[in-house]
């Protein structure tokens, strides 16, 4: 069953594209219980309009896995982070707020990481550290967030909108430099185990070319060794023809019975 | 001494050979068990129809020789002698 679901009919015959389309839908499968698990939890607890956006998600990350499992691994990603992002925008304007859906903007860093290019990450840290200003506009209508401290139920205030989006940018960058060094060392490891296997396999087809040509040898001196032995049997009895019908066998040597 | 006296046979027959002179002077010296297999290419020789004649036997070869029973070839001392002998 798992192996079905799991199953990519990718055409690439890399296997680092297969391990990572493969990679994407276990991913996506856990994203999609996850969504569905939290709408119903919101349900239960009418937390209002949260099981929608949850079921929204579920409905994206599903379109995702089928577009990777056909075999599209870069346009599945790429709707996959795009997806994330309007969800985040999408989530703010429902919820009136930036927050709590600037949050999940780190997933989008990770996840380019994770099945990107290792610029990947940083091209998304970009898109979105300019999302919550984004954001700001469409609810504030101000690039600028108010300034006030929010005030909890208990009377804690905590910082104002602006510091927790701008502490939440500086997390996408610190994730995005973090991502992209580990990124950047598994792509030179995988270009050197390439070169290595590239060295292998040449050095395979010298040996096989060398195997050939010895085997080649081996016929040709086996064959020499065939003549030298009719030549010895020749040679051991030496009747030389002296006279017409006359004959000589000189024997040398000492005799053996 | 048996694969030279099948090759020996076999040549001579091949070439039609009348007469073949056996040179021993570069021979180590004959023992008993050598005398026998010398006898019998010689009578094999002449079953063929053709002239054994043994040349440049050493002195303890001769002495061996001698005592046997078995019928001898013709000898003589030297290659020289024979190819004389044949009018060479």
């Amino acid at each position: 069953m798992l192996s079905k679901l799991l199953d990519v009919r990718t055409q690439d015959t890399n296997p680092l594209i297969v391990r990572r389309s493969r990679s994407l839908a276990i991913l996506l499968l856990i994203l999609i219980c996850i969504s569905v698990l939290l709408a119903l939890v919101l349900f239960i607890a009418r937390a209002f309009p949260g099981p929608i956006i949850s079921v929204v998600a579920s409905l994206l990350f599903l379109v995702v896995y089928l577009i990777n499992r056909s075999g599209r691994l870069a346009l599945a990603t790429t709707l996959l982070l795009a997806g994330l992002c309007l969800l985040q925008f999408n989530g703010s304007l429902v919820t009136g707020a930036p927050i709590p859906a600037i949050f999940f903007s780190s997933l989008v860093v990770v996840i380019a990481a994770a099945f990107g290019s290792p610029r990947a990450p940083f091209l998304w840290a970009v898109i979105v550290s300019i999302m919550p200003f984004i954001i700001n506009v469409a609810l504030y209508q101000s690039i600028v967030p108010p300034l006030d401290p929010i005030v909890l139920p208990n009377s804690v205030s905590i910082p104002p909108v602006l510091a927790l989006e701008l502490i939440m940018i500086a997390i996408y960058w610190m994730l995005a430099g973090v991502t992209w060094l580990s990124s950047s060392q598994l792509d030179v490891t995988i270009r050197e185990s390439n070169a290595a296997a590239q060295i292998a396999r040449t050095a395979t087809d010298a040996l096989v070319a060398q195997q050939v040509d010895l085997a080649s040898r081996n016929e040709q001196l086996i064959q020499v060794r065939q003549e030298l032995e009719a030549l010895v049997a020749a040679l051991a009895v030496p009747v030389v023809p002296v006279a017409d019908g006359i004959g000589l066998l000189p024997l040398v040597g000492a005799f053996d019975s | 001494m048996a694969a030279v006296e099948r090759q020996t046979l076999a040549i001579v027959s091949e070439q039609r050979m009348r007469a073949l002179v056996i040179d021993l002077s570069g021979a180590a010296s004959m023992q008993e068990s050598d005398i026998g297999g010398l006898v019998r290419l010689c009578a094999a020789l002449r079953l063929l129809g053709v002239t054994p004649l043994l040349a440049g036997l050493s002195p303890e070869s001769a002495l061996l020789l001698s005592v046997s029973d078995l019928a001898l070839p013709r000898t003589v001392a030297t290659v020289q002698d024979a190819l004389a002998m044949f009018q060479l």
